[in-house]
């Protein structure tokens, strides 16, 4: 058999086989190794080479920052804000869900925190006020996928990292998206609120929700940290992310102080947890996609697709179903990894800008968190609301949808990515 | 017993990663500090950096493995017992599988890497790849436990 | 074929290393007859030189083509060629350090003694390092004061650096573009090919034709590899490497001064030559006592006697 088709087969087996995607990783490609009779000691060098970048140092911050948002009443209060906003418009507790989850994404590189978080909150609400359970899931599911294209984003991060692309452009070029897919989401949210009669929450009057607002706003400053910081001039994207986690810390220690100092230890540890799981995954593509470097895959896709066509929309069209694909059974940052050189071939023969592409490819890929068998966002919301994954995932598919048309419509208007970047950073185009 | 001695190494364990994460966000923060305000840069930073993010990755990893923290994709029908139990056999071999590769090849790494020298601190690079076989070490207990409650859980089921 | 040999380099074309990578293998797939196949995986597609280092070592990828200050992890002695001005032009470089050379012989005996697994095959110059800069335009040392100077966490360079009154910022080369573009580093030193390649220009537009290093590179073959080659194919890669590695030599040139040419019209860059004699007497007096201190006492004396 063809090395490149046991790599690919291997992997799905053992993934199906419910190993964790890391070890599955790592053992199809210590097979192939094996079969090829190459020397077993590249895994670990692989896997090494992996996870020695000091721009994915980024990641444990960004995690550990939406950990202490839990932690203390940060959430909250940024819940309070979205109702106090939002909740009044006809399908209230459905808007307050996406809106929370865009300001949650401009905090925190973690969908998977926002998921549990807001949903934890949220699902009961709307269950309550009579949304149906799978709807209430998909939506919170959906939403927190924002939190992957607004920046901070890891995957970002990482796109940037190892495709040699200006972090802080792709930060830039993914909020316009990402607040476009949000309000889709919304938008579609009241067709069905209308449709279905969804109640709306009270308005609490002027005075009352500037104040929520305005309680709210200590919070906030987390992006304008660590975007203006890294846009604006002070430091790299990891310097970034601690500077919003000690501003995270001392706003939750010191001035709401709803974070014991005791609590730390158990935070911090947790927090480990959080990020080298993702990590791990990272050093098993590491050898996993240098394999397929190795094997000379890329050049037999790019081939592939360039044989077909070569219109540029048709290009990025089979790319965009390619990495669809892709993000059903591996995590963003994984897929990202692996199949950047077959990412950024196509794109640079398309003639996409690689901001565009890193941007784009990102708003495809956070897709995945949803869809099965690997959508761990929608796992997650489902299980808190008690909703049967079938009917989440039927629920989850039009908002899904939304996402992957914003992707689409970028082909046709790159400046919905590239617009804000060729504003802020114009040396870049 | 097994799960005593684990409980215990879990402890230590957890008490050294955040230590260390909080020595790493130190760090960083030094880095930044000592660019913008003390301008005075130091080059040691960034490779301190790098070796706790390495040790943090594949020793929490392994810690994750105890409290099934890793990610998996749930396809196999729930009813079918039998079917379950293979399946997690399998992906108990699959572990150990990895937790060897790591151990044994981890090892071998860091010793092909002990020429090397990490510059700006001066040490040798064997610290930087030591944690790849602590971690396949640490997995190893960890499995074993997991495989011993594997066992009496079919016990159970054959009662 | 009854051989097939991976070369690695890092570089995008156009690069000296990818023309020397394409030489190698049209001479080599020639003169074996069709006994050996080559293939060429340029841009850092199988690897950063650290693991690719350690590929060469398992022989999973056989040959590679790059700068010797990327293997300083392996190979701490490759840092006597980040010195600055030790070489006057690439033509001495390549007499200093080429085939046959004393240098050559004792990066052979260390290639052994450090055990990486990698044998020597050639070791040539492919270009000047240059100083770039944000904002200030410099035309001597007295411009550097100040400026913070990106460098990898090496401690030749932070010393060197130092030296000059800047302050050392270690940054990745990775994030080097967002580095500059940020303002963590206001000043950093390249190659012409990439400082070019990775749009470096547009960070840092003021180009200074310093030529404070010639950059030296290293052509190595995994020696498993080689000890599986019969020796008259053995003979045919070495001759290829040595033939290659002389080819660069005269790419490098034509680049570098392409480059500059190509810098100037079309990105706008300013390019100032300066004087070299200030940046030598600051940097000479230290150069003995950098020695000492980094262990490079006798790669110094090779090099400078
Ligand atoms: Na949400
Ligand atoms: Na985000």
């Amino acid at each position: 058999m063809n090395p490149l088709v046991t790599l690919i087969l291997s992997f799905f087996v053992l993934v199906a086989l419910r190993v964790n995607i890391g070890f599955s990783l790592i053992l199809s490609s210590a097979l192939v190794i094996l079969l090829e009779d190459l020397p077993l000691i590249s895994v670990v060098n692989q896997m090494y080479a992996g996870i020695d970048s000091f721009t994915l140092l980024a990641v444990p911050f960004f995690m550990l920052l939406g950990r202490i948002l839990n932690a203390g009443s940060i959430t909250e209060r940024l819940l309070n804000v979205a109702d106090a906003t939002v909740g009044h418009v006809r399908g209230g507790l459905g808007h307050v869900n996406v809106f929370v989850s865009m300001v949650f994404a401009s905090l925190s590189g973690s969908a998977a925190a926002d998921t549990a978080s807001v949903g934890s909150i949220l699902i009961p609400a709307m269950k309550k006020a009579g949304y149906p359970p799978a709807f209430a899931a998909a939506l919170t599911a959906a939403s927190s996928t924002l939190g992957v294209i607004i920046p901070p984003s890891i995957i970002l991060i990482v796109y940037g990292a190892f495709g040699n692309v200006s972090i802080g452009a792709l930060f830039v070029g993914g909020v316009v998206p990402g607040l476009l897919a949000g309000l889709f989401m919304m938008a579609y949210t009241y067709v069905l609120a209308v449709r279905h009669g969804y109640p709306a929450n009270p308005f609490p009057g002027v005075k009352k929700a500037a104040k929520v607002v305005w309680r709210g706003l200590p919070p906030l400053m987390i992006p304008v940290i660590v975007l203006g910081g890294i846009v604006g001039g002070f430091f790299t994207p990891t310097e970034g992310a601690i500077a919003a986690v000690l501003w995270a810390l001392f706003l939750s220690l010191v001035v709401y102080r709803d974070i014991p100092l005791a609590a730390l230890p158990r935070i911090l540890a947790d927090g480990c947890i959080d990020f080298a799981i993702p990590m791990f995954t990272v050093a098993g593509a590491g050898i996993f996609g240098w394999l397929i470097a190795y094997l000379g895959a890329s050049k037999i896709v790019v081939d592939f697709i360039l044989g077909v066509t070569s219109n540029g929309y048709l290009i990025m069209l089979m790319l965009i179903g390619f990495l669809l694909l892709v993000g059903m059974v591996l995590n963003p940052i994984s897929a990202t990894l692996i199949f950047l050189p077959i990412i950024q071939a196509l794109s640079e023969t398309a003639g996409v800008h690689p901001v565009h592409m890193g941007v784009l490819s990102t708003v495809i890929l956070s897709v995945g968190l949803v869809t099965p068998p690997y959508g761990i966002c929608l796992l997650i919301a489902s299980q808190i609301a008690g909703a049967s994954l079938g009917r989440a995932m039927l629920a989850a598919a039009p908002i899904c949808l939304l996402t992957i048309s914003v992707g689409i419509l970028s082909l046709w208007f790159p400046n919905i990515i590239l617009g804000l970047p060729k504003l802020l950073v114009p040396e870049l185009f | 017993m097994l799960t005593r001695v684990c409980d215990r190494v879990t402890l230590v364990v957890r008490t050294l990663m955040w230590i260390a994460f909080a020595g790493l966000i130190g760090t960083v923060a030094l880095q930044v500090l000592a660019r913008n305000v003390l301008m005075s840069p130091l080059i040691w930073t960034s490779d301190v950096a790098q070796l706790l993010f390495a040790w943090l990755i594949f020793v929490g990893a392994a810690v994750g493995l105890r409290t099934g923290a890793h990610y998996r994709v749930d396809m196999l029908p729930e009813g079918n017992r039998p079917l379950n139990l293979l399946a997690d056999a399998v992906a108990l071999l699959a572990g150990f599988a990895v937790a060897w590769l790591l151990l044994y090849y981890g090892w071998e790494l860091a010793m092909v890497r002990k020429t090397a020298t990490v510059q700006s601190l001066d040490i040798s690079r064997f610290w930087m790849f030591l944690p790849l076989p602590v971690s396949g070490g640490l997995m190893m207990l960890y499995l074993a436990e997991a495989a011993m409650r594997l066992v009496a859980a079919r016990g159970e089921a054959v009662r | 074929a009854d051989y097939t040999l991976r070369v690695h380099t890092l570089v995008k074309s156009p690069h000296p290393y990818n023309d020397m990578a394409a030489a190698f293998k049209e001479q080599v797939e020639a003169e074996s007859g069709g006994a050996i196949e080559v293939e060429i995986f340029d841009s850092g597609q199988l690897g950063q030189d650290p693991a690719v280092i350690g590929e060469i070592g398992f022989g999973t990828i056989d040959v590679m083509i790059s700068t010797t200050s990327n293997a300083v992890q392996q190979i701490p002695e490759y840092a006597i060629f980040t010195m600055p001005y030790l070489f006057q032009d690439m033509d001495q470089a390549l007499e200093k350090v080429g085939p046959g050379s004393a240098v050559e012989a004792h990066f052979q005996q260390v290639y052994e003694e450090r055990s990486v697994g990698m044998k020597l095959l050639a070791l040539g110059a492919s270009g000047t390092r240059n100083m770039s800069t944000v904002s200030v335009p410099v035309e001597g040392p007295g411009d550097l004061d100040g400026l913070k100077m990106r460098t990898p966490p090496s401690p030749m360079d932070s010393k060197t650096w130092a030296a000059f009154g800047m302050l050392p910022v270690t940054v990745a080369w990775g994030e080097l573009y967002a580095a500059m573009q940020t303002g963590v580093a206001d000043a950093m030193e390249s190659s012409l090919p990439g400082y070019t390649g990775s749009k470096l220009y547009e960070v840092a537009p003021n180009l200074a034709l310093t030529a404070h290093t010639i950059q030296v590179n290293h052509t190595s073959i995994s020696q498993r590899t080689w000890d599986k080659l019969p020796e008259d194919m053995q003979a045919v890669v070495l001759a290829a490497a040595q033939a290659a590695n002389s080819f660069g030599v005269e790419k490098a040139k034509g680049y570098d001064d392409a480059l500059v040419e190509t810098l100037k019209t079309e990105h706008g860059v300013s390019v100032t030559v300066p004087d070299k004699a200030p940046f030598i007497e600051v940097v000479s007096p230290m150069q003995v006592q950098l020695a000492e201190e980094l262990d490079l006492v006798e790669e110094y004396k090779l090099l400078t006697e």
